[in-house]
C-alpha cells in the first residue's frame, strides 16, 4: 500500500518542521517562565536589503473625558507617507496602521522586529498625540485607546526605546521619524549634529556601511501644529514629504532630509524639528538612505530611467538595478502574498 | 526506487532551508471542495458521473524567501448511484455501479519562485480510489512537475493559479501489483483575499484529468474538478 511506504517519510518531514517549530519554542525542564538571549540572524551574502516600514496615524481617540481631541491630519499623513514611500523609494514591506491602540503599536512592533533580516532598513513613523509628564519629563506616543492622563494607557518612550532597539540589533538602519507633541523627548539621551549634504559617492558607501539607528522628530519639548494651511498635512509631515517628493537625487542621507526638513518648518511655523540617534542602540554613525526609484531626468522617458546602486551585502558587493515600472506598488506586497498562498499540488 | 531519489532531494532541500535561519516561515491550509468525479471507462463500458462529491485538504508548508516545501493531504468520498468507474485487476476489469468510491491525495512538493510571482515546482503525487461495495484499493503514483504564479489586483485580492502533469506514473492494485501507467494534468485558478498579513481566504477552481493506460491495452479517462474554499495562515519561525 503506497501510504504505508510513504508515511513513514511524511513522517520525517513532517518532523523536521516541527522541530525546527519548537526551536523557537527553546523549551527547557524548568519551571516558571524563562529569558532567553534572543539569536540573531546570520548574515548571508544573499540576503537582499528590504525596505520595510511602521506607519502609525492616530486621529480618532476615544478619550471619553475630552482630553484627547481628535486631530486631522494624522491619518491622512500616514496614508501619504506610505503611498510615497512605496512609489518613489521602494519600500516593499509596508504595514499601515490607523487609528492604533496601544496593543496594535506593540503587536506591529513585535512583527516587525520578527521578520527583520541583518541587510533592512526600518523606517517607523509615527503620527498622532503625545504628552509629556511636567514633573518627571517622561515623553509618551498616545494611542486611540488612552485614557484621559492615565499614562499606563500610554507608550512610555522608553518602550518605544526598547522596541527600536530590538529591531535595530537586527536591522542594518533603523529610522524612527516621530510627528507628536514632545516628540523630541525620545532624542533626550543623546544627540548629534547633522553633517552637511554632499554628493560625495564615497561618503554615501561609507555610511551605507555602518549601522545607524537614527530619529527625526517633528519638535522638541513642545506642542506641534496640526493641519498647516488646509493642506490636510501636519507643518511636519508637509515639508518631510515635500523634501522626499522634490529630491531628485537617487540617494539621499536622512542628515540631508532633516537638515532641509528643519529649515523649512522652522521658516515656516513657530516648530523646530529635531534629529539625532537612538543612545544605546548600536549606532555606528552609519545613515539611512532613502534610495529614489522613480526618478526623473529632463529628456528621458520615465520608463527608460534607471536607477543603479552599489550595495554592500555582507561581504559581497552586488549592483542592483531598479527600473520605475518595478518600483514595488501598495498592491504588490509579493513577499507576504506567497507567505499566505495556497501550496500547489497537482 | 526514483522515488527514494526524490525523497532524499526532498529531505536534502529541507535541511538546507532549516540550516540557512532566515525569514523562515511556515504556512498551514485547509480547504474544502465541492467537487465532480465524471469520466468514460473505454471501450468496455459506458461513461460516469458521480451524483455527490467532496473533499477535504490540509497542507503544510515550509518556505525561506524563493524556496518552499510542503504536503498536502486530501480525502474524499464520490457516490456513484449508476455506473462507476471500473476497476482494474490482475485478472481483469470489473465493472463497477452503485458505489461509493474514497479518494485519497498525497503531494509532497518543493518548489522555487525564478521569477518574483512565478515558481516552479516538483510534486510526488499519490493518489488511492478505494471502492466500497468490495474495499478493492488502486493507487496511481508519480513524479509531475508544475507551474505556479500570482498577480496582486487590489490591496487584499490577488489572482493565483497552477499548472502541471504528472508523466507517467504507475497504476496498482490493492497488492501493490502494477497493473498500468498513468498520466495526470493539473489546473488550479482561484483567488485570494488577504485577510491579514499573515492570513487568507481563497476560492477557486480545480480541474483534474487523468489517463489510464492498463496492462491488457485498454484505457480509461476521466476528470475532477472542483470548487473551492480555503483558509491559510503563517507563522514565521526565529
Amino acid at each position: 500500500m503506497m501510504y504505508k511506504k510513504t508515511s513513514i517519510v511524511l513522517a520525517i518531514i513532517a518532523q523536521m518542521i516541527f522541530s525546527t517549530l519548537s526551536l523557537s519554542a527553546n523549551a527547557d525542564n524548568h519551571r516558571g517562565i524563562g529569558l532567553y538571549p534572543v539569536e540573531k540572524k546570520s548574515v548571508s551574502a544573499f540576503n537582499k536589503s528590504i525596505y520595510r516600514a511602521l506607519i502609525i496615524g492616530n486621529d480618532h481617540y476615544q478619550d471619553q473625558d475630552g482630553r484627547w481631541k481628535p486631530l486631522k491630519t494624522a491619518v491622512s499623513d500616514a496614508r501619504a507617507v506610505h503611498k510615497l514611500l512605496e512609489k518613489a523609494y521602494g519600500f516593499s514591506d509596508v504595514n499601515v496602521l490607523e487609528n492604533a491602540t496601544r496593543r496594535e503599536v506593540l503587536q506591529a512592533f513585535e512583527s516587525l522586529s520578527k521578520k527583520v533580516l541583518p541587510n533592512d532598513h526600518v523606517l517607523v513613523y509615527y503620527a498622532g498625540h503625545g504628552f509629556m509628564e511636567p514633573d518627571t519629563q517622561k515623553g509618551f506616543w498616545v494611542p486611540v485607546d488612552a485614557k484621559g492622563t492615565d499614562n499606563t494607557t500610554f507608550l512610555r518612550n522608553s518602550t518605544i526605546r526598547d522596541e527600536l532597539t530590538t529591531i535595530a540589533s537586527r536591522a542594518k538602519h533603523t529610522l524612527l521619524v516621530s510627528d507628536s507633541c514632545f516628540s523630541g523627548s525620545l532624542l533626550r539621551r543623546g544627540t548629534r549634529g547633522i553633517s552637511g549634504v554632499t554628493d560625495n559617492a564615497q561618503y554615501y558607501k561609507k555610511v551605507s556601511n555602518k549601522k545607524s539607528v537614527q530619529i527625526m522628530a517633528a519638535g522638541g519639548l513642545e506642542f506641534v501644529d496640526d493641519n498647516y494651511q488646509s493642506s490636510a498635512h501636519s507643518p511636519f509631515t508637509y515639508f518631510f514629504l515635500n523634501e522626499l517628493k522634490n529630491n531628485d537625487r537617487p540617494m539621499l542621507t536622512l542628515s540631508e532630509l532633516s537638515t532641509n526638513v528643519e529649515k523649512a518648518v522652522a521658516n515656516n511655523v513657530d516648530q523646530v524639528p529635531e534629529s539625532g540617534v537612538l543612545q544605546g542602540a548600536g549606532d555606528e554613525l552609519g545613515e539611512f538612505i532613502f534610495i529614489k526609484v522613480d526618478l526623473e531626468i529632463e529628456g528621458v522617458p520615465v520608463d527608460k530611467v534607471k536607477v543603479k546602486v552599489n550595495l554592500k551585502q555582507g561581504n559581497e558587493t552586488q549592483s542592483r538595478q531598479l527600473k520605475p515600472a518595478q518600483a514595488p506598488s501598495p498592491t504588490n506586497n509579493n513577499r507576504e502574498l506567497k507567505e499566505i498562498l495556497p501550496i500547489p499540488t497537482l | 526506487m526514483r522515488y527514494k531519489k526524490i525523497f532524499i532531494i526532498l529531505i536534502v532541500n529541507l535541511f538546507y532551508l532549516h540550516a540557512a535561519n532566515a525569514n523562515q516561515r511556515i504556512t498551514i491550509g485547509a480547504k474544502l471542495l465541492a467537487a465532480g468525479w465524471q469520466g468514460d471507462n473505454g471501450s468496455v463500458s459506458n461513461s460516469f458521473n458521480s451524483d455527490e462529491g467532496g473533499q477535504i485538504a490540509i497542507s503544510a508548508s515550509y518556505s525561506l524567501d524563493k524556496f518552499y516545501a510542503g504536503v498536502s493531504l486530501q480525502n474524499g468520498k464520490y457516490k456513484f448511484n449508476d455506473s462507476a468507474p471500473e476497476q482494474f485487476t490482475q485478472s481483469g476489469r470489473v465493472n463497477t455501479s452503485n458505489t461509493n468510491i474514497e479518494h485519497n491525495e498525497l503531494d509532497i512538493l518543493t518548489g522555487y519562485y525564478i521569477w518574483d510571482n512565478i515558481s516552479f515546482f516538483i510534486d510526488l503525487k499519490g493518489i488511492s480510489n478505494i471502492w466500497s461495495n468490495n474495499d478493492y484499493e488502486q493507487n496511481f503514483g508519480g513524479l509531475g512537475f508544475g507551474v505556479s504564479g500570482f498577480l496582486p489586483l487590489k490591496n487584499n485580492l490577488t489572482l493565483f493559479g497552477s499548472a502541471g502533469f504528472v508523466g507517467n506514473g504507475d497504476i496498482k492494485d490493492s497488492a501493490e501489483v502494477k497493473v498500468g501507467n498513468g498520466s495526470s494534468g493539473a489546473l488550479d485558478l482561484g483567488t485570494i483575499f488577504k485577510l491579514t498579513p499573515n492570513s487568507s481566504l481563497n476560492v477557486g477552481l480545480k480541474f483534474r484529468t487523468y489517463n489510464f493506460e492498463y496492462l491488457d491495452n485498454t484505457s480509461q479517462e476521466y476528470s475532477i474538478n472542483a470548487l473551492f474554499v480555503g483558509y491559510n495562515h503563517s507563522f514565521t519561525l526565529e
